[in-house]
């Protein structure tokens, strides 16, 4: 390993003189992103229900989420591509899909506003609290595993259901995976 | 005797990608001391765990420092996992021991480049740059970002490798060890390199003890330790021998880094080719209550990451202890009669990440 | 695979011979860490030796003052003086002692 050579590295740069370029030509060249990319974050809102979830899960809080309303914000210049949202969203109406977000001169924040035409009364839509009719529950504990907030409370033993309204985002989560279709959303 | 001079070197300084200021202490070119300050870019990052809920606090950790990411967020989820007694499963164990090895890949050949780039070799520089794309590439591929990765989670790992994207890691390593020859033959064997490096910065062992110096920096000053060697992730399973040299000088810390570049690739080779099936995360439920070091090793040395948990989503304290912090009071210490000339590639010897340091 | 990694609780007047002995047998300092608890400190002093690890605890008050450790390991002056501008843990005779500009904020002691 000691030996003292020179122009060790002359071959190389010789050769570099003579190649094309290592880089991409990037604008006039379009790149070719791989599918795992995180580039920016797109929704699909038809789908959202506005629960919030990923509202909180932001470390960097770049995105606001107005129930009343039914509005999704994401200040694209605070998103930092965690895809903590992603992860969390419990409709996966969230995507991370590639390709960077455009620079802008301004710092402005994107809204999206959910359709008006709610399907109140269809399965595990939101609107209320889930509600318990007690004959039909066999105590699976399925709701309290599916919750992503942790709201419901099953005893197999007491076979007691207690929900934690304060949790509880309205999602119907719990209505959907209900095998005996003992939940029920009530306003 | 000479007259003493003050030179301040840095916040910026050519050679320096991240602000570290120093006073140099001058008697005509030699340098007798030196008091290193930090301080440019504090974040409180560490207060911030006090805000954001443990989950969510694995981003942040990732986001301490763009190089040494994937290790962060790695000693940020094996701290709460081990207050939280979670077993996680051998597949992500496997991922992870991938993740970290190429990371080390990633941030040795920046520093190569560097050290290039700070002796003024510009060819040089620009070919370590150059490979290094090669594992970036994979990483975008493997975990969809560059650098910060986001693949640790607290219970294993966000994302799985099928076995295509495991042969295009095996492959992006043999093209990476094809093509290393003459960078590693210039960086060791170059009469250039060489007068540059040799006997420059000489940190003998008693005083690397001493002055608590870690890392590659330890190794390359004749100490025999490697964290790895304790056996988180895959590393129990995996042949880690720590890498040392004799010599303690510049060359010593550069040959100890292009060495460790080939024991990533056995490493990686061996991982891959024990990687077994199954899950990749297991569920987490309840909150950390209790606390826990943990030690794990980073491209640039040993680091320390603390976690206190008081039974709430929210920790009490979080405290990382990065290499660098560790090596700065080394480094001091190795200036201590060096030429001015020599200063900017000292610094760089200890392959310094301020962003970690400061959090 | 396990090593040992074990926490030490100590009294103030136990603390420095205990730092002393651990020089003397050659462990090396790897951390210092500092963490608010009700009303005062809990100082983390971390040693290793091999793969070894050894956390001296001390529990002090919010308004007493401690003795540095830099006369014994001098590499500890940028966690102490951490330690002291972060959260205001009173800590004597540090060399060199930044006496606050270690960091360049704005706030006092932002961690306390």
């Amino acid at each position: 390993m000691d030996k003292t050579k020179m122009f060790i590295f002359a071959g190389r740069v010789l050769k570099n003189l003579f190649q094309k370029p290592a880089t991409t030509q990037y604008p006039f060249q379009p790149v070719d992103y791989p599918d795992r990319m995180r580039g920016h974050i797109e929704i699909r809102i038809e789908d959202c229900i506005t629960c919030g979830l990923c509202m909180r899960a932001c470390p960097s809080q770049a995105i606001q989420v107005d129930r009343k309303a039914g509005t999704w914000t994401i200040d694209r210049f605070d998103c930092v591509q965690c895809s903590s949202c992603v992860n969390v969203c419990p409709k996966k109406c969230l995507m991370m899909k590639k390709g960077y977000t455009a620079p802008e001169i301004e710092k402005k924040s994107e809204t999206f506003t959910r359709p008006q035409e709610e399907k109140k009364e269809a399965e595990g839509a939101s609107g209320g609290k889930p509600v318990l009719d007690a004959e039909k529950c066999v105590h699976c504990t399925l709701c309290a595993k599916k919750c992503p907030q942790e709201a419901i409370m099953v005893d197999r033993k007491e076979k007691t259901w207690e929900l934690d309204k304060e949790k509880c985002v309205e999602c119907g989560i719990c209505v959907s995976a209900c095998p005996k279709k003992a939940l029920e959303m009530k306003g | 005797m000479a007259k003493r001079s003050i030179v301040p070197f840095g916040p910026q300084h050519p050679v320096l990608p991240e602000p570290v200021h120093l006073d140099l202490v001058l008697e005509d070119e030699t340098v007798v001391g030196a008091i290193p300050s930090i301080g440019y870019i504090h974040r409180g990052l560490e207060k911030l765990v006090e805000k954001r809920d443990f989950k969510q606090y694995v981003y942040i950790a990732e986001r301490i420092c763009g190089i040494c990411s994937c290790g962060h967020g790695l000693g940020y989820c094996l701290a709460v996992e081990k207050v939280m007694d979670i077993e996680v499963p051998d597949r992500a164990r496997y991922l992870r021991t991938i993740w970290l090895e190429m990371s080390r890949i990633h941030s040795h050949l920046l520093w190569l480049g560097l050290l290039a780039d700070a002796m003024g070799f510009e060819s040089l520089f620009m070919e370590s740059w150059r490979l290094r794309e090669k594992i970036l590439d994979m990483f975008d591929e493997t975990a969809g970002g560059r650098i910060i990765h986001s693949v640790n989670c607290v219970g294993g790992v966000q994302k799985d490798m099928d076995s295509s994207m495991l042969q295009d890691v095996l492959r992006a390593v043999s093209d990476l060890e094809g093509e290393m020859k003459p960078v590693v033959d210039t960086f060791l064997q170059d009469y250039t390199v060489q007068s540059r490096l040799k006997g420059t910065g000489i940190l003998t062992k008693e005083d690397a003890v001493a002055m608590g110096a870690v890392g590659p920096m330890m190794r390359a000053s004749g100490i025999e330790y490697d964290a790895r060697l304790l056996g988180y992730g895959a590393y129990n399973e995996l042949t880690v021998e720590p890498i040392t040299s004799t010599e303690g000088d510049c060359y010593g810390r550069c040959e100890v880094r292009l060495k460790e570049l080939f024991q990533s690739f056995d490493l990686i080779r061996e991982a891959v080719g024990k990687i077994p099936q199954g899950p990749v995360s297991v569920p987490v439920k309840g909150n950390p209550s209790g606390e826990y070091f943990v030690r794990i090793e980073q491209p640039r040395g040993e680091a320390i990451y603390y976690i206190k948990g008081n039974g709430t989503k929210y920790l009490d304290r979080f405290r990382l202890r990065t290499p660098t912090t560790s090596n700065i009071p080394p480094m001091v210490e190795m200036l201590k009669g060096c030429q001015l000339a020599d200063v900017p590639l000292l610094i760089l010897t200890i392959d310094p990440c301020v962003s970690c340091t400061e959090r | 695979m396990d090593y040992k990694s074990e926490i030490k609780k100590v009294s103030t007047a136990e603390f420095f011979p205990a730092v002393i002995m651990m020089k003397g047998e050659n462990w090396r300092l790897v951390q210092i860490c500092a963490t608010t608890v009700e009303n005062g400190y809990e100082m983390s002093y971390s040693f290793c030796k091999d793969y070894e690890m050894v956390t001296l605890r001390l529990d002090i008050a919010e308004d007493q003052e401690i003795a540095s450790i830099t006369q014994v390991y001098p590499c500890a002056y940028l966690q102490e003086n951490e330690a002291a501008e972060l959260f205001g843990v009173r800590i004597r005779n540090i060399s060199p002692d930044y006496k606050d500009n270690l960091y360049r904020i704005d706030k006092e002691t932002p961690f306390k």
